[in-house]
Order: C-alpha cells, then structure tokens, then sequence
C-alpha cells in the first residue's frame, strides 16, 4: 500500500474545482489492503473519503478532512462470462478500459457517460448514465452482483434479485452474519432520470440503495456488469432545425415507441441548441448555415432493414426539418468516429474557456417529467435569453433531461450565474423535476438537495447512511450538511 | 467536366498487421479498411469542381492489401459525398505504384479526364510517386503538394487552374492548364459528411470491380520487415526507494 502525506494536490480537487483538505492518502494494491485501511480508519475514528478516477463533477470523490482512499490501483478485469453475458472487475477500471477489452469479444457495455476515463467504481456510486440512456437506462440496470466493504469493515455481497424489500422492510446479512435491517419508505423519483439521494422506493432490491448512493454508504470493492453482443450496424444522423417548435414535434415522434414510423427506434438522440452549435461551428465550418437547433440520433440496425430504414428516416425529416438534404450521415466506422469527435468537441470546447481563458464553469443537471420538458426548455431558454457570458443548452433530451451549462469570468458574471442557476432549479422543481440527473449531489449541489426535499425526507436519508455508517466517517459531507 | 479521383483503401491506424512466413506479403487481421487520408480531400476537391463545373466525378480505387472486406462500404460512401460511379481495382497487392499507375490509366483511358486529383501522399506506403507516374503516362501536366485550388475560364475549352502549393521557406502560386493531375495536401477543404440523401442516392450509383489488367511489375517485393519496437518500459511508484531509482536510471541512460 502507498501512504502519501504530502504533494496530495492532485486529490483533492475533481472536476468541479471544489478544493478539499485531506491529512494523508491511502492507496491500496489490492482487495485486502482496500479491507485493512476501512478497518484502520473505523477503528480510528478517521474520516475517509473514496476516490476512483477523479472526474465526477460534484466533488463527492474529494476529501474534506482526514483521510482519502483512492482506488486507481484496483483496475484488473478479472473474469469475463459470455455465456452468462457477464464481467466482474475491480472497481477502478474505466470506461475506455472496458470498451477496449469487451471489443476483442465483439460485446459492449451499454450505459455510456461521455467521460470515457470516468471508473466504473465511479459510475456505479453516481448511476452514471449517457446518451444511449434512452435505449438501455442508467449504469444500474447493468449492475448485477456488488461487492461492498461497509465503512466497519464488514463484508456484503449482493446480488441482484436476491434481497427484494417486502411490506416495508429490507434485511440482508453481512459475510459476518451481521443483520441488516431498514424500513423502506417510497421516496425516489422514479418516474424522472433521476440522481438525487438514496434509491429507496417499495418493492426495492437492496443492490440499487448502493447504486447512487455516492459513496456514503459503503465501498465496492468488486463490481459484476452485465454485457451485451455489440451490435453489427450502427447508423448515426445529425438533423439540422431552424425552429425548435418543429425539432420538437420531430423529437417527439422519434421518442415515442409507438408512432406512424414504428420502424425508427433510436437507441440514442440528444439535443443541441444555438449557442452550442456555436460553439461548435469554429471547427465544423460544414455545419449548414440555417441551423439554430441539432439533434444526433443514433439507431442499431440490420442488413436487410437498411434500405427501408433510411427511407423511414428520410421521410420523417423531410416532414419536419427546413434542411432535410443537409443531415448528416454516419454508416461506417471511420465516419461514426467523424461524429464522435463532433460530440466530443463541445466539452472540449468549453474546458479549453475553463483551463486556457480560466472561465469557471456551473452546469445545472435538472431532469423534469418528460411531458412538462417542452415547457421546462423554453422558460430556460427565456432565462438564458441574451445572456453576455458563454453559456450552452444541449444533451439527453429522449430522457427530458438538458444540461445548462454557464461559464463565468468575474465577481459580476459569477453573482449572475448564480442567480440563474438558482431560478432554472427552482423552475425545473417546480415542474416535478430533480436537482439532479447524472452527475450527483456530492458536495456542491447540497443546498438544492435540502430545496428539493424536506426535512423529514432528510433525516430519513440520514438514518439510512448511520444504519450503515454507524460512526458516520465515510464519504463525510456528501449529501448532507 | 470529366473529373476522376484516385483512391487508396489502407488498414485502419490500429490494424494489426503481421508478415507472412515468405516475408514478401501483409496481412490485416481485421481487416478493417479505411479511405487513405489524404484522398479524402481529393475527393471534397473533386466534388466542389463539379459543382462548379458539371460534369462527372469517377473514382478510381484500389487496396494496398488484397484481404479486404469492406472495399464496397468504403467506396459507396465515397459515392454518397457526390462522386457518381466508382470502379475497384482488385489484387493489386504488393505491386509497385508503377504498375497500379498503369493500371489506373487502362481504366481511366476511355473516360479522358480533364482532371485526376489524387491525396499527395499514400500514408501506408509513405509513397508520393503515383500522381506523377499516372501523369507521365497519360502526358499530362502534374503539380504536387496542393492546398489551395481556384480556377480561371479563358474560354469553353481553356481552363486555368490556379494552385498555391507548400513549399519549404513558405507557399507558391502556380497557374496549371487542364487537363492535369492535382496531388492535393490536408488543408486545401474540409471534407463533407455523407448525407442521408445522397446516401441513398448512392445505392443505385454504379459500382464496378475490376482485375487488374497489368500485372508484370517492374519491381519485385523482396522483403518486408515489420519494425518492432525496443523501447523498455518501466513503472515507478511512488515512493522513495523507487524514486532513487528512477533519478539513477534518468542519470545512467540519459
């Protein structure tokens, strides 16, 4: 094991910037040392912290005080199971790492966040989710067995199926024999993409507490995924709008499973409004002229549907883009890596205005009932009206949830942002949405939890962390206050 | 105008590539294929020529491996970014640019391009020579290394094209009269993306394989080597102990 006292710079910030304070890091080599250091913290009294690759987006993987564990060393594939469509890991191994891996046997991992070096340790403790969402669902639906070490030290293996909530009460044993036993009350959104405090709904299996829960209740030391056959042909299309009134009567048809072009089934389609193409237009000078809005779709096919397909897809966008003749089309595997680099490029994008121009960035994650999204987009898009600093509006429209992303430069520019992003939370709560969608509450995002639900709620949350943090040292600040 | 477009097919960039036991042949294990870079651009050039001018974009293709699967799905993209018919050569595997240039002309010699654009450079073969042997054999004229092309219209059978080339202390303008071959160079557009309606356009275009017709080659493969690579690797952690080492291994091998 690595102990580090001092040069910790490095782990004390994620994403967000959010600067923390840690006395020393601990990096285990492998499981058993990942057990000895929880134990040695518990038995201490020590804070601890988990941290896998480092790029959340909340700082829920960076340390307030004492102690943090950072798991970097835990990145083996340890087993992989075709005929069950199974794979186990450790739980530092990352996105890339994966689809690297899985590829040699023609499968893939469905969820994908858009951080390709996010770990799946980090996924599984956020439910990461991304823009095939809409097809497969978050990281939780691929979550099938976990190992945790719970913040004691004790060991609980959990296995999909295997421990269902009934008339409100949940119990599971540890390795130890220890009983576990909580009192489930119905208090997670589920009818909204949801990332906002602990999964706890009636009939609920105990492995989706841990998934989401931000590593405040236990670490997962291993961590089993369910895989699927990659499939055979991909096609990618970029549809241009000048009206968002039509993108969306276009959206809506595409989305809904039943339509009068029943044959068009996306497994992806995701958003982008005018500034973002703005953003973009500076390395895409193909992007057409007239275009204020864009949607990306992406659908797995068949050979023999092919033709029929893209006749599907021609006349629904003729129907209702300005600009049909000018969609883009991705068919081969060079030209859907041409349109990974066009997605890719507006976070690029925008990190080069935060690391070279020192622009700081707020993203606002709120999701809202997919019938209210339409309304939900234009008050946002009113707000953002005229706005002088940088800003953009893109991203999971099929799961009714947009990133609004501001990024400012001064004391002025930040007292806005601020004010804003208050006013887009408060609009999407008041739609029956959440404060969070995907990238978690961690620490940054607490005083919209605490607007989101009340106190009650809160406290209900609480004593769900002190059943299994008895001492309440792990993952210190997340969440709550 | 007549407007035909050279293109090589070449194993993707992280293609494994192994040498056959005689050491004379290639082999791409997936055999996933690509469009050559550089001919990417040649073809964008040789599109926005037609649109200025009318006429016909042919593209003529082959593959530097013969074990390719997907020659048809490279080239009817190529056939949706606005090219209308393209012809595969096949089998041209380990035949010098002499002999595929050759080739090219014997199916090139009916359509008698007023144009031929070509990538500047075959990247899988670090070869540039094939514009200038395939303008050689048709008596054309041939500029290299083009990133920026205009067009001056003397009269209905005069045109002018107007090139700026890269040069070493800096950039040349060079007036070039068709019919010649351009050898164009990254820089000169951005090339397009398919369109959905161009795509299914393409499917009716005319695609055509072809055996290569010419096949005594004035060059014989004798032996390719695949470069391995010797660079040691070594991973230190992060503490004091291998922290000396490494000072000592930056001071001993540097």
């Amino acid at each position: 094991m690595i102990i580090k006292t001092d040069f910790l710079e490095s782990y004390l910030k994620d994403e967000s910037n959010y600067l923390g304070k840690a006395n020393s890091v601990y990096i285990p080599e492998n499981e058993d040392e990942l057990q000895e250091i929880i134990s040695h913290c518990f038995n201490s009294d020590l804070h601890f912290t988990m941290r896998g690759a480092g790029t959340g987006l909340t700082a829920g993987s960076t340390p307030d005080k004492d102690v943090l564990i950072s798991l970097e060393k835990l990145n083996k594939i340890k087993k992989i199971d075709t005929e069950n469509e199974r794979i186990t890991i450790e739980p530092c191994v990352t996105l890339e790492q994966l689809d690297t891996y899985l590829k040699e046997y023609e499968y893939f991992y469905p969820p994908n966040p858009t951080e390709s070096k996010s770990s799946l340790g980090g996924n599984v403790a956020t439910n990461a989710s991304g823009s095939r969402s809409f097809k497969y669902g978050p990281t939780r639906n691929f979550v099938t067995k976990l190992k945790v070490i719970l913040p004691n030290g004790e060991v609980l293996k959990l296995e999909r199926g295997k421990n269902i909530a009934k008339n409100g009460k949940l119990t599971f044993n540890t390795e130890n024999n220890t009983q576990i036993s909580i009192d489930v009350k119905n208090i997670f959104n589920t009818n909204v993409k949801n990332a906002s405090g602990y999964y706890l709904t009636e009939n609920m299996d105990a492995i989706d507490l841990f998934i989401g829960s931000e590593g405040t209740l236990g670490v997962f030391s291993e961590i089993e995924l369910k895989i699927l056959k990659r499939p055979q042909h991909i096609i990618g299309l970029i549809v241009w709008f000048n009206n968002f009134d039509k993108l969306y009567d276009f959206f809506s048809i595409i989305n809904s499973k039943i339509n009068k072009y029943s044959e068009v089934q996306p497994r992806i389609i995701e958003f982008y409004n005018t500034t973002s193409l703005n953003f973009l237009r500076a390395t895409f000078p193909q992007i057409p002229e007239t275009a204020n809005y864009a949607i990306w779709i992406e659908e797995e096919y068949n050979k023999e549907d092919e033709d029929k397909l893209l006749e599907n897809y021609f006349n629904i966008i003729s129907e209702f883009s300005n600009i049909p003749d000018e969609t883009w089309t991705a068919m081969s595997e060079e030209e859907h890596k041409k349109f990974a680099t066009f997605r890719h490029s507006l976070p690029e994008k925008t990190t080069e205005l935060v690391r070279q121009l020192g622009h700081t960035k707020l993203s606002i994650d709120v999701a809202v009932p997919m019938p209210l999204l339409k309304e939900y987009y234009l008050k946002v898009e009113e707000v953002f009206k005229g706005l002088e600093m940088p800003s953009c509006i893109y991203g999971h429209i099929s799961s009714a949830h947009l990133h609004c992303d501001m990024f400012y430069s001064n004391a002025q520019e930040k007292v806005l942002a601020d004010k804003i992003y208050s006013k887009v939370i408060s609009i999407g709560l008041d739609l029956g949405g959440v404060v969070s969608a995907e990238h978690g509450i961690g620490k940054i995002k607490r005083q919209f939890f605490y607007q989101m639900y009340d106190e009650e709620t809160i406290n209900y949350m609480k004593s769900i962390k002190s059943t299994f943090d008895t001492k309440n040292l792990l993952g210190n600040n997340n969440l709550f206050y | 105008m007549n407007i035909a477009v050279i293109i090589s097919l070449i194993p993707e960039a992280e293609a494994k590539l192994n040498i056959t036991n005689d050491n004379k042949r290639i082999e791409a294990s997936n055999k996933k294929f690509i469009i050559n870079p550089l001919d990417e651009f040649a073809l964008e050039e040789a599109i926005r020529t037609k649109e200025k001018f009318g006429g016909e974009v042919k593209i003529i293709a082959y593959s530097v491996i013969d074990d390719i699967a997907n020659a048809e799905v490279l080239l009817r993209s190529a056939l949706a970014v606005g090219a209308d018919n393209a012809i595969f050569i096949e089998n041209t595997e380990n035949f010098s640019q002499a002999l595929i240039a050759k080739n090219i002309c014997h199916y090139l010699s009916d359509f008698k391009p007023d144009i031929i654009f070509t990538g500047n450079k075959n990247i899988f073969y670090n070869s540039t020579e094939l514009p200038v042997i395939v303008s050689t054999l048709f008596e054309l004229n041939c500029l290299t290394e083009v990133i920026k092309l205009d067009f001056r219209q003397e009269n209905e059978n005069h045109i002018i094209a107007i090139c700026e080339r890269e040069i070493e202390i800096g950039k040349e303008k060079v007036e070039i009269k068709l019919p010649c071959v351009l050898a164009v160079n990254k820089g000169i557009n951005e090339p397009r993306y398919p369109k959905l309606v161009d795509i299914m356009r393409a499917k009716s275009k005319p695609f055509i394989m072809k055996k290569a017709e010419i096949v005594d080659d004035i060059l014989d493969v004798e032996k390719i080597d695949i470069v391995i690579n010797n660079r040691e690797n070594h991973v230190i952690n992060d503490t004091d102990e291998e922290i000396k080492k490494l000072a000592e291994i930056l001071k001993t091998k540097l």
